[in-house]
């Protein structure tokens, strides 16, 4: 079985990073917002180790076939007001990433389950690091997907007591 | 802690984020997009923390028939966010020093890695960057500085010893991308109605 796969880098400042998915084969560097398809073995590969697990994402569309416009009507209708910017778009690759994050955090905030509160004990201090060390913490942590400039994920609210 | 809520000394996170990136709302944790200077935040940062300089160059005239300054006007801006990190990991320094990261996925006949090229060329890449910590409000309340638009002006000199850490000294400098907008601070002052 076939997967068609996406490259989304962690950095950020992602549109020169690569991808090199199959050393063992055409040893071709795919960039950011790039997709690519792989066999189940490869599949397997890039799933199983933590690291290239978090690069790569399954998608159903690619991106690859696509004119800059077509690109850009697609960002469009997910949700993305200013595709044609390349200040903020510069490359396809990274529109690419940014329809197929939006168009996943849309369908992902749909299924999510309803956010629980924090105790005040457990709330972890606003706005450090530390929200999310945070094993207590019960932000949805999993159920807010990863996003390119927009969607926030939701916080617990914070401890009681006012100046 | 506790009152007064306007002193303040507890470390801030940085965070950056492609341009254009939309600012978390303060009851809000950052999107994925904005990505944590340090692997785990103010807990990879030296002792020293986050330092936001706000400079400026003011021209003065003294007229010749006084001694005193009559007028002043400001010739030069600008802000800069510096600090300093305990993290080799790639992503934070290709970071550091505005580089792309290539990530080699493992195959039969080579372990898996991931390099950088130090050449970077002459263009700088820009970024946007939020700090972020406790209010002047109250210290269960979030402040931010929203700098829209950065590029990453430090020197990195990782020293490699036994006996203090490698670190990464960065120094953001921010520009004007749009007009009139240097960076905003807010603090959150109340929760939701």
């Amino acid at each position: 079985m076939s997967h068609l796969l996406m490259f989304i880098s962690s950095s950020p400042h992602p549109y020169g990073d690569g991808l090199v998915y199959d050393p063992d084969g055409d040893d071709v560097t795919v960039l950011h917002g790039g997709t690519f398809t792989v066999q189940d073995d490869r599949y397997d590969v890039l799933t199983a180790d933590p690291y290239t697990a978090g690069l790569v994402q399954e998608v159903s569309t690619d991106y690859s076939q696509m004119t800059r416009a077509e690109l850009e009507q697609a960002a469009r209708d997910a949700g993305i007001d200013n595709p044609d910017d390349w200040e903020y778009y510069p490359t396809d690759g990274s529109l690419s990433a940014a329809i197929e994050t939006a168009s996943t955090a849309s369908t992902q905030q749909q299924a999510a389950p309803q956010q629980q509160e924090v105790a005040p004990e457990q709330a972890p201090i606003p706005g450090s690091s530390d929200q999310q060390d945070a094993p207590s913490q019960t932000q949805a942590p999993q159920t807010v997907p990863p996003a390119e400039p927009g969607a926030d994920q939701p916080t617990p609210p914070p401890q009681e007591g006012v100046q | 802690m506790a009152a007064p809520f306007e002193v303040i000394a507890a470390p801030y996170d940085a965070y950056v984020a492609p341009l254009g990136t939309a600012f978390p709302a303060l009851d809000a944790a950052p999107a994925v997009a904005w990505k944590l200077i340090g692997t785990a935040g103010s807990r990879n940062q030296t002792d020293t923390g986050v330092t936001v300089t706000n400079s400026q160059t003011v021209g003065e005239f003294t007229p010749g028939g006084s001694t005193v300054v009559r007028k002043r006007w400001r010739q030069a801006e600008g802000l800069t966010v510096a600090l300093s990190i305990a993290d080799m990991s790639v992503v934070q320094y290709a970071n550091a020093v505005d580089a792309a990261v290539t990530v080699v996925a493992p195959g039969t006949t080579q372990a898996g890695e991931s390099h950088f090229e130090m050449f970077r060329g002459t263009q700088v890449a820009a970024y946007a960057l939020l700090v972020r910590g406790i209010s002047p409000f109250n210290d269960a309340f979030v402040a931010q500085y929203e700098v829209p638009s950065v590029h990453q002006m430090g020197s990195p000199a990782p020293n490699f010893s036994k006996q203090n850490p490698s670190e990464l000294a960065l120094e953001w400098h921010a520009y004007e991308l749009t007009i009139g907008n240097l960076c905003v601070f807010r603090a959150q002052s109340a929760t939701h109605t």
